[in-house]
């Protein structure tokens, strides 16, 4: 009796062990990536939580942008990736361009709202590129770290096939995509952007892991990822716009954002500490509001 | 928990880990040990492990210890112990090496007429590193958590089940990793254990 109550506990040991085991799934580097796939883009029409919400007055006309399909290729595979072109695409040989990287979540849908607001910054000397990466949206594929990078270099080279310069170039990088942003201006795969817009930015995912785990674990513990933004911003010159929320509970203003900014030797740096906003709220809380913000950001990019 | 008696040997393996929620479901992080113990003396009992499950993830860790009985159970009163360990770890990519100190304080109660027993207790982490990523300051040396279990003991097989309630006071909003609490701090941990005396 005592016999068979040993053999059946120790069933049900390794039976609870393999469940256990098999119903969990380890934590992996696409997990950091949090893309939303869709077959057509609602932009004004999203019902999900975007932030902050926009009134009509920064509505954009529909004849004002367009869906841009591109190839990307990473060196390995090609991928369909979807972005869109707010302006007139028969200036771009004229204007100045933003190429807006978006963070880690959802896809254009969600950055709509503040690509109308910048899009306030005047449409008529200025257009704004917002790519999907792959996996995210309309685009094909998984994200990946040196995806990313390779799907806004497509971009960039799409622009200058429509005859953008370097000169006319300004990089935007929202959380994740401030990664993307570095390294396209430190390590330009074609045109060399003339400059640099950080919101709410990452030093590296080393910091951002310790962040997380509270102590000093080595990132190699737990990722192959790297964003080392803060080695690369040594070798950025080009003018920074950086931006962060005192309150950006997603990526620290101290542990990220701040030790970034200190890292660039640039001599053309404007740094905007956001009193009171979040992750998301940036503009809204900036003085004087979303003029406020969508006035600073014209001065940074028209100032040449 | 417990001590093991003069000279007596005892093996255990383990799973369970930190509880998250991944991709709208709740499950722990699949970590795992075994480990072996063995009896000094009536109140002092070494042990060590390896843990097979960090090493799927490329990181190896291994920890030696002991534990020590300061007061023996009675009636109704608790046997105390605590036991020092000392966690290290090394990764398969960069060789990086880290040693984490652990200091446990237990509790448990016989239960009547049974060798099961039921405990609690608080684990307290160690970082010992001065500086973090970018020489920032390494501000946090101290993580705490805490845990209760029963251990059903049938002869010399022990099979446990354990709750463990991780950093508590350690707001868990907004990180890479979405923990899974009661609250917004610290993360819940579930573990199965099994044991064999020799």
């Amino acid at each position: 009796m005592t016999r068979q109550i040993y053999r059946q506990s120790a069933y049900g040991f390794v039976l609870l062990s393999s469940l256990f085991i098999l119903a969990c799934s380890p934590f992996n580097d696409e997990d950091y990536f949090e893309p939303e796939k869709t077959n057509s883009y609602a932009l004004d029409s999203y019902q999900g939580d975007t932030g902050f919400q926009l009134d009509s007055s920064y509505s954009i006309d529909n004849t004002l942008f367009q869906e841009i399909k591109l190839e990307s290729n990473d060196g390995k595979t090609t991928t369909n990736i979807v972005g869109i072109y707010v302006g007139d695409v028969n200036k771009i040989n004229i204007n100045k361009v933003i190429v807006y990287c978006h963070d880690k979540s959802k896809n254009i849908d969600y950055y709509w709202p503040r690509i109308k607001l910048l899009a306030k910054t005047g449409l008529e000397d200025f257009g704004i590129f917002i790519i999907d990466y792959r996996g995210y949206g309309k685009s094909d594929g998984k994200p990946d770290e040196h995806g990313l990078y390779a799907d806004i270099n497509t971009a960039i080279v799409w622009l200058e096939e429509q005859g953008l310069t370097g000169d006319r170039l300004i990089m935007y990088g929202f959380g994740l995509g401030s990664a993307v942003a570095i390294e396209l201006t430190e390590s330009p795969r074609s045109l060399t952007p003339a400059k640099i817009i950080l919101e709410a930015p990452i030093a590296s995912f080393e910091s951002l892991i310790q962040d997380t785990t509270l102590q000093s674990t080595p990132p190699s513990y737990i990722s192959e990822l790297e964003f080392n933004n803060i080695d690369k911003i040594k070798n950025i010159t080009q003018p920074l716009m950086w931006l962060h929320g005192t309150e950006d509970k997603v990526y620290n203003i101290d542990t990220q954002g701040q030790i970034l900014y200190d890292q660039h030797p640039g001599t053309e740096n404007f740094a905007f500490r956001v009193e009171g906003a979040n992750h998301n709220t940036v503009p809204q809380n900036f003085i004087s509001g979303l003029d406020g913000y969508v006035n600073n950001v014209l001065a940074f990019i028209s100032n040449d | 928990m417990q001590p093991l008696n003069k000279n007596q040997w005892q093996v255990a393996a383990s799973v369970g880990g930190p509880v998250i929620e991944k991709d709208s479901r709740i499950e722990p992080i699949p970590l795992s040990s075994v480990s072996a113990a063995y009896g000094v003396s009536q109140t002092l009992t070494a042990f060590a492990g390896i843990h097979p499950g960090t090493a799927v993830y490329g990181v190896y860790h291994v920890d030696a210890g002991f534990a020590h009985e300061l007061l023996a159970p009675f009636n109704l009163q608790p046997g105390i112990t605590y036991s020092v360990d000392l966690n290290a770890f090394m990764d398969r990519q960069d060789s990086q090496f880290k040693l984490y100190p652990q200091l446990d304080i237990n509790a448990y109660w016989l239960m009547p007429y049974r060798n099961d027993y039921f405990y609690v207790g608080v684990s307290n982490w160690f970082e010992l590193a001065t500086e973090k990523a970018h020489k920032q300051k390494q501000e946090t040396h101290w993580i705490p958590s805490l845990h209760t279990g029963y251990t059903l003991q049938y002869d010399s097989y022990g099979f446990t089940l354990e709750m463990k309630y991780l950093a508590p006071f350690t707001n868990n909003q907004n990180l890479l990793v979405d923990y899974y609490s009661p609250s917004q701090n610290g993360s819940l941990g579930a573990y199965i254990s099994m044991s064999r005396k020799f």
